[in-house]
């Protein structure tokens, strides 16, 4: 998990995954996307690869990347849960000071 | 829904606006609900580091900060080799007077998103690992990296 938050954490490779989500493309493709050298889209793809959101194969002498759809759902997910369980305990947090600084509750700044 | 998706959460808390935006700018209230150490810099341009659990560090930049109102972030994870540049993913919250409370209204956006359901097994376990550390405990190791 923490490789592929890490892989996500760069917007480069953040938009390469976008560019690889739809369909498969080589290196050289990708890299007419960016405005960086190839040899640093050649270690963005080693990155995804190692943590699991991207895929190659090859086809004849080309190897072809693919965002790995699934991985990026589970990560997608997981942020879906952190933030949920965040705002949970954020509004627990609030409410708790709320209490034990208005042992009335909730009853407006003046009564 | 947009090209690169987004997330969004909505909660309903009992307490005026005012609490609620101290919760998520002072560094001290922070740690009360979440990460374990904060450093705020909450004004436009300003940056954030949040360590949520030793192993996670949340960072980026304030883009826009309305008092009681509204908080504009971009959020990456720190990396190994160093800061996380600024980034496309952008977290919005928004503060909106609900009488007695506020409703607050989480969006993240500038996320990939594939058009495939995740593998049940490894949602699960993700899911598993980080809501313990959203809720502040250490998950351990990550056994699918060993």
């Amino acid at each position: 998990m923490d490789a592929a938050l890490k892989a996500m954490a760069d917007p480069t490779r953040r938009a390469i995954l976008s560019l690889i989500l739809a369909r498969e493309r080589t290196a050289g493709e990708i890299a007419s996307h960016f405005d960086v050298s190839r040899p640093a889209i050649s270690q963005h793809l080693r990155v995804l690869l190692e943590a699991g959101l991207a895929d190659v194969r090859p086809e004849g002498t080309r190897r072809l990347y693919r965002a790995n759809a699934s991985a990026i759902a589970v990560l997608r997910q997981e942020l879906d849960a952190f933030w949920r369980t965040s705002l949970d305990r954020l509004k627990a947090a609030v409410e708790a000071e709320v209490r034990s600084s208005r042992p009335d509750g909730i009853g407006g700044d003046d009564g | 829904m947009n090209a690169t998706g987004q997330l969004e959460h909505e909660v309903y808390i009992e307490a005026p606006q005012p609490t609620v935006f101290a919760f998520l700018t002072d560094p001290e209230k922070m740690v009360k609900w979440m990460g374990i150490t904060s450093e705020l810099d909450p004004r436009e341009g300003g940056i954030y580091r949040v360590n949520i659990d030793n192993r996670h560090i949340a960072r980026g930049t304030y883009q826009e900060v309305r008092p009681n109102d509204l908080i504009v972030f971009s959020f990456g994870w720190e990396g190994e080799g160093g800061p996380v540049p600024a980034g496309a993913s952008r977290v919005t919250i928004t503060l909106d007077e609900a009488p007695p409370g506020t409703k607050v209204t989480l969006v993240h956006d500038g996320l990939p998103e594939p058009a495939v359901e995740p593998h049940r097994e490894g949602w699960t376990h993700y899911c598993a690992r980080l809501c313990v550390a959203a809720a502040g405990g250490d998950p351990g190791p990550d056994p699918k990296r060993m």
